[in-house]
């Protein structure tokens, strides 16, 4: 695709749609949408203000356009200036040119219902009543339950003479929320229509109680009451006429109009100086148009994305939720807070905003996958999933969206869906390594290590990249592990390590089935490596000591214990210094071995924690003081509570202690037994 | 069949060059005979760049036979300079005639020949003696002082004048001896009997408190300096003169009762009996304000009932627009409906008459009969109800032009007024229910060469042939005469409703007309009475008298009587005398119950 190209005047933007025609709109992408020339506009006698207003936004289409647009992100971004600059010909009355633009950003963003919505109200303004039905019942599958299109569908089809359409889009606006109103003085201007007065009546009477406001209606009452022949109530009606008509939420109508009373302009400035990059003068304009126009729910949202793109996510978040204020049901506001949110980690608060925007939109499809990630991160699983298969409903051949949904089935505990979903993937999308590995670890899970271990076999076998071949090698050889084969797992290990020599489990894996092997040295050796690779991994740590400790390395073992408890936030300190109490109460290297030290660490422990762990190596320093009196006490009051607490598994440990505490004997070594 | 194949451009260009043919049988068919019959009018705005509002709102034209030999001469409404003190070279588009324009008076030098007649016009302006050199903007051609002669009321911005009919080819200036010299802007009136005393009096709608001194400087949203709307200036009221016989006026406007409505933005009006109560109703159409149908209650007073009849507002119970008014039957149940032209982005409107006597009632069936969605780009002025096609249902013209650049198209040096809009017509087809629609005719039928910016549209049978024919003035550009070449399927009948006068007779206005026929509902008809836009149509009426024959004629006079006469000759035009027609009493008479 040619990149940028030199013309006069609007002619360009017809050129450069030129391309796009020829060049298809991504490189690799067949059934790119066909974009429509957009006519050129004359602003030779327009104001200055409106006109660079216009040939601004007209500079940031020209120059996308000129970019090209290779990629899905390209494509959203153009169908964004497209949308733009569509509504901005709208704001200006200049119709044709804002019906090519609103169908381009149609064709380039086919679930934003907005840019429907507009099209429709284009092409409604234009007198094109057929393409503003098509619009409108598009921009209705994307938003079933849009109170404004469904009114203009009424109000369309009414003046297409359709009346049976016409009173079915107002009967489903009936039940929609802010149409009442307007739902039924529609339905009563068909029933005139149809010369069925009495129902006309009866409806405009509703929708006056509805809104008593909107005056107009008594207009429509009295020619009611005069077709049915009631002259004295048609002057009553017609005595309470007045100018104000039946309105019905439209909060995009709303900003359009808001648009053309300058807002837009100012704006698009900030806009275009965010598209500059040059975010503080954009954070500078939106916060006038706050200052001008607080009502403006566009200003806000406006303020919010810059503060977003300047990283300032907490105000962001602020200004996003003050324009939601205004308009609650703005589903691109909803979607953008969610993002936030999701963003800042804060996912019930997200999960709470996406599901209200997919309540408005349930065709809205990124706010589905957007909602399912708020779910997902909340724990929410199987919500998720069913988020997803929301979005799937919308997209059948996204794959993306069917491994997510997989993945959520699994962590939601539904492991054979998971399973099946995932094996529908490899036989839709073919042979995949991830989802292989996948399925190994569903296997395991499901504990049935031989479906396990065959699908890991199977990755190793395809040869897959080093990370993944490294994950299948390391799975393999937890599953030996867990079937005490653990010399079986040792190649494993150390081929996962070799092909991801920075993967820290399968070292610490390793150093586990080395040490079950009794190849303490070796293990601690593995522990260390894990440890280096995290130096903030307690459980590493403690696997070396323990390991260490295992091979008879007592005095290296105090002396990595003293210097462990002096780091800062070792997590696992409480483990450490009991470790460090027992070493120095019951090594059998007597130059290790502290016995009044040890007492005084231990009662240190118990009397921060009142542990069972803390008794017991109370009483551990006790009998290694020779007080074996004390340590009878201890003892036996660590196995009442062990008792009161049905610790069956520590009782035999803690009775034979006690029988030698009984016996005068102090315990040796007990990290032996 | 009808035929509304793009063809149909090719056949108007060919028989422009080559003189009129005759069409297949119904086959719509005008040729734009301009040239041919020496029609070279051309209207002047006198445009400066100023943007002076009633530079876009004229003009009109008249066809009347101003020297009674039995055919349609025409008259033209001119415009002038506005401002600048005369200086004619200050103007956009020069003007390359005698200072200063003037309004022309062409008469019909109608020539038979083989092949039908031959339109001959003739501008006899300088021999007429009419001097009619204001800002024009409508004009009236009625008899108003009952001496058989037709004479001329001429509306302006400024002083409307009154060109009295001498008999001998010449007019004179009566206009303050009448007392009919409304000073504000005028831009139509109707030549209608108001006190049923078979006299016309005069009913003046007047537009706006317009002067150059309350010029203002209007912009689009786009801020783009175009021709305001009328919101921007003060509504200015219409006007009652009543005639005392002989062609003096006086002001009635309050004791009429006009003046307890709120003033509106007068463009048009029709005089008809729209509630079936025998007398003469005055429709009046306003520019963005609710339209005004004045009913009258027989003893002077009229009283306003366009919102309780429904007859005011559109069906969203909006007002709109309104230029143009037409007056007539679309649907064949015997009493006048209402179509009204409007501003792009607004539809045109059909209000169906569902009165019953003295109890007026109208209902918008725009949408009902297809009427909506071709006007909503256009913005139309002249209108009227007129049998295209000779199948005895009335169609629609309705001639177009834009009156802001924001609707038209922005001006250049080259196109300094680009507000040129096709024309339209509308043919009345069966809709299949039992009903009746309209179905847009061929594009370009009535535009003649090419569209133009246009105005005023006055039907009639200019070349005596039993069809309607139409003149269609434009702003700023020239006057078109289109001949309807449309093939009937039988013989026609050609009535002229007339009274007495004292000298001769003088064209009725006002009067419905219903022929009676054989196993078939009558034709209804009105003769007179006005409507379209600043313009006045042929007096008389003409239908098919092929299919059901015709049992009868009956006329329905301005003071509420009754006459009724034998079906007269075909193929001519023949005078329905009143006072020379069996008299029918109320009870037995076919007007609708």
């Amino acid at each position: 695709m040619t990149k940028s190209l030199r013309l006069h005047d609007g002619a360009l933007i017809l050129a450069l749609l030129a391309q796009f025609a020829a060049a298809g709109l991504h490189a690799q992408d067949a059934a790119a949408p066909t974009l429509v020339p957009v006519p050129e506009v004359d602003l030779r006698g327009v104001d200055e203000a409106v006109r660079d207003q216009i040939d601004q936004q007209r500079g940031l289409l020209e120059e996308a356009l000129a970019r090209g647009a290779e990629t899905d992100a390209d494509a959203e971004q153009l169908g964004l200036l497209f949308g733009d600059a569509g509504q901005l010909y709208l704001v200006y009355d200049l119709l044709p040119a804002a019906r090519a633009c609103l169908t381009n950003a149609a064709a380039l963003q086919p679930r934003n219902f907005r840019w429907r919505y507009l099209l429709g109200s284009a092409a409604e303004h234009l007198g094109e009543l057929e393409e503003a039905v098509e619009a409108y019942d598009l921009a209705r599958a994307l938003r079933p339950d849009d109170p404004a299109t469904a009114i203009r569908l009424g109000r369309v089809h009414l003046e297409l003479g359709g009346y049976e359409e016409a009173r079915g889009h107002y009967q489903r606006a009936l039940a929609l929320p802010g149409s009442a109103a307007a739902a039924h003085f529609g339905l009563g201007r068909v029933a005139f229509e149809t010369e069925d007065p009495t129902t006309a009546l009866q409806h405009f009477r509703t929708a006056l109680g509805e809104q008593p406001r909107a005056d107009s209606l008594h207009y429509h009452i009295a020619l009611a009451h005069r077709a049915l022949g009631d002259d004295a109530a048609m002057r009553a009606a017609m005595e309470l006429r007045g100018e104000a008509p039946v309105a019905f939420a439209d909060p995009i109508a709303a900003e359009i109009k808001e648009s053309a009373t300058g807002i837009g302009a100012q704006l698009l400035l900030g806009r275009v100086a965010l598209a500059a990059n040059a975010f503080e003068t954009a954070e500078e304009r939106f916060r006038e148009a706050v200052r001008d126009y607080p009502e403006s729910a566009a200003a806000k949202r406006s303020l919010a994305a810059a503060l977003e793109g300047m990283g300032r996510r907490a105000e962001a978040a602020m200004w996003y939720q003050e324009a939601l204020n205004l308009n609650p049901n703005d589903v691109g506001l909803l979607f953008r807070t969610g993002l936030l949110y999701n963003s800042e980690g804060r996912y019930q608060a997200a999960a709470e905003r996406l599901r209200r925007a997919v309540e408005i939109e349930p065709s809205f499809g990124p706010g589905w996958v957007e909602l399912a990630r708020s779910l997902g991160e909340t724990g929410d699983h199987l919500e998720a999933a069913e988020a997803l298969t929301r979005a799937l409903e919308l997209a059948p051949d996204d794959r993306n969206l069917r491994f997510h949904r997989a993945g959520n089935y699994r962590l939601g505990g539904r492991r054979e869906l998971a399973l099946r979903e995932f094996e529908s993937l490899l036989a839709d999308f073919g042979f995949d390594r991830e989802i292989v590995l996948l399925l190994g670890r569903i296997e395991q899970e499901l504990g049935r290590p031989a479906s396990a271990a065959r699908r890991f076999e199977q990755l190793v076998e395809a040869g897959a990249d080093p990370p993944l071949l490294s994950q299948a090698h390391f799975e393999l050889g937890n599953i030996r592990t867990r079937q005490e084969r653990y010399e079986e797992a040792l190649p494993h290990y150390q081929r996962a390590i070799a092909a991801n020599p920075t993967l820290k489990e399968a070292y610490f894996n390793l150093g586990t089935a080395l040490g079950r092997l009794g190849m303490f040295t070796e293990a601690a050796l593995a522990a260390r490596r894990a440890l280096e690779l995290d130096p903030g991994d307690s459980r590493a740590r403690a696997a070396e000591v323990t390991a260490l400790l295992l091979a008879g390395e007592d005095a290296r073992v105090r002396l990595m214990l003293e210097q462990t408890l002096e780091l800062p936030d070792q997590g696992g300190s409480g483990f450490f210094a009991v470790l460090l109490a027992e070493v120095l109460a019951a090594s059998e290297d007597d130059s290790v071995r502290d016995e009044a030290l040890a007492l005084n660490l231990a009662r240190d422990l118990f009397q921060r924690a009142q542990t069972p762990a803390h008794g017991a190596v109370v009483a551990l320093a006790h009998a290694a003081t020779g007080d074996f009196e004390q340590a009878v006490v201890w003892q036996q009051r660590l196995i009442d509570n062990l008792e009161r607490a049905g610790a069956a598994a520590a009782l035999p440990d803690a009775r034979e202690r006690l029988e030698a505490y009984e016996a005068g004997r102090p315990i040796r070594a007990p990290w032996r037994r | 069949m009808r035929t509304r194949a793009a063809g149909i451009a090719v056949s108007v260009a060919s028989v422009v060059l080559s003189g009129p043919a005759r069409a297949g049988e119904n086959e719509v068919l005008f040729t734009d005979a301009t040239r041919s019959a020496g029609l070279d009018f051309r209207h002047w705005n006198g445009m400066s760049g100023h943007l002076y509002y009633p530079e876009v709102v004229g003009a009109g034209a008249a066809l009347f036979d101003y020297d009674n030999d039995g055919d349609l001469d025409l008259y033209l409404v001119q415009g002038n300079l506005l401002g600048n003190e005369g200086d004619r070279t200050s103007a956009t588009t020069p003007w390359t005639g005698d200072w200063p324009p003037r309004d022309r008076l062409y008469r019909n030098d109608l020539e038979a020949r083989d092949d039908g007649a031959a339109v001959r016009f003739v501008d006899v302006t300088e021999e007429s003696g009419i001097a009619a050199t204001g800002y024009g903007m409508g004009v009236v051609a009625a008899d108003l002082d009952n001496d058989g002669w037709v004479d001329l009321y001429v509306l302006n911005l400024g002083a409307n004048q009154l060109w009295r009919n001498e008999g001998d080819g010449t007019f004179s200036d009566r206009t303050e001896a009448s007392g009919t010299g409304d000073p504000r802007w005028s831009v139509a009136a109707a030549a209608a009997d108001y006190d049923g005393d078979l006299d016309l009096d005069l009913f003046v709608v007047n537009y706006l408190n317009f002067s150059l001194a309350t010029h203002k400087t209007c912009l689009t949203e786009r801020g783009e300096v175009d021709y305001c709307l009328p919101s921007a200036y003060q509504p200015a009221p219409d006007a009652l003169l009543v005639n005392d016989g002989s062609g003096r006026f006086e002001d009635a406007t309050v004791a009429a009762g006009l003046a307890a409505a709120r003033p509106g933005n007068g463009l048009g009006i029709l005089a008809a009996d729209l509630d079936g109560d025998r007398r003469l109703d005055f429709y009046i159409a306003n520019d963005l304000m609710p339209n005004h149908l004045w009913l009258n209650r027989g003893n002077g007073e009229l009283v306003e009932d366009g919102l309780i009849s429904g007859a005011a507002l559109n069906a969203d119970g909006e007002a709109e627009a309104s230029m143009g008014v037409a007056a007539g039957d679309y649907d064949g149940d015997g009493d006048p409906d209402l179509f009204l032209t409007h501003f792009h982005r607004e539809t045109n409107t059909l209000y169906r008459n569902d009165s019953q006597p003295g109890s007026a009632q109208f209902r918008d069936r725009t949408n009902a009969t297809d009427l909506g969605r071709p006007s909503w780009d256009a913005t139309a002025f002249g209108t009227a109800f007129v049998d295209l096609d000779n199948d005895g249902w009335l169609d629609l013209a309705a001639v177009n032009g834009a009156v802001t650049f924001a609707a038209g198209r922005p001006r250049t040096e080259d196109d300094p007024f680009p507000l040129d809009q096709p024309n339209q017509a509308f043919l009345n087809v069966a809709d299949g229910a039992g009903g009746r629609r309209f179905e847009p005719a061929a594009a370009g039928l009535l535009d003649g060469e090419t569209p133009f910016v246009s105005r005023g549209l006055a039907a009639g049978d200019v070349d005596n042939d039993g069809d309607t024919d139409l003149i269609i003035t434009n702003n700023n550009g020239p006057a078109r005469l289109l001949l309807n070449q449309t093939g009937t399927e039988g013989d026609w009948i050609g009535l002229a409703p007339v009274l007495g006068a004292a000298r001769g007779r003088r064209p009725a206005s006002g009067v419905t007309v219903r022929v009676h026929r054989a196993g078939a509902p009558p034709l209804v008809r009105l003769a007179g009475g006005g409507g379209s836009y600043a313009s006045w149509g042929d007096p008389r009426v003409t239908v098919p008298a092929g299919g059901p024959g015709v049992d009868r004629i009956e006329v329905q006079w301005s003071d509420g009587t009754t006459e009724q006469w034998p079906a007269p000759t075909p193929r001519a035009y023949t005078s329905l005398v009143r006072g020379s027609g069996e008299r029918r009493g109320e009870q037995e008479d076919d007007a609708p119950p």
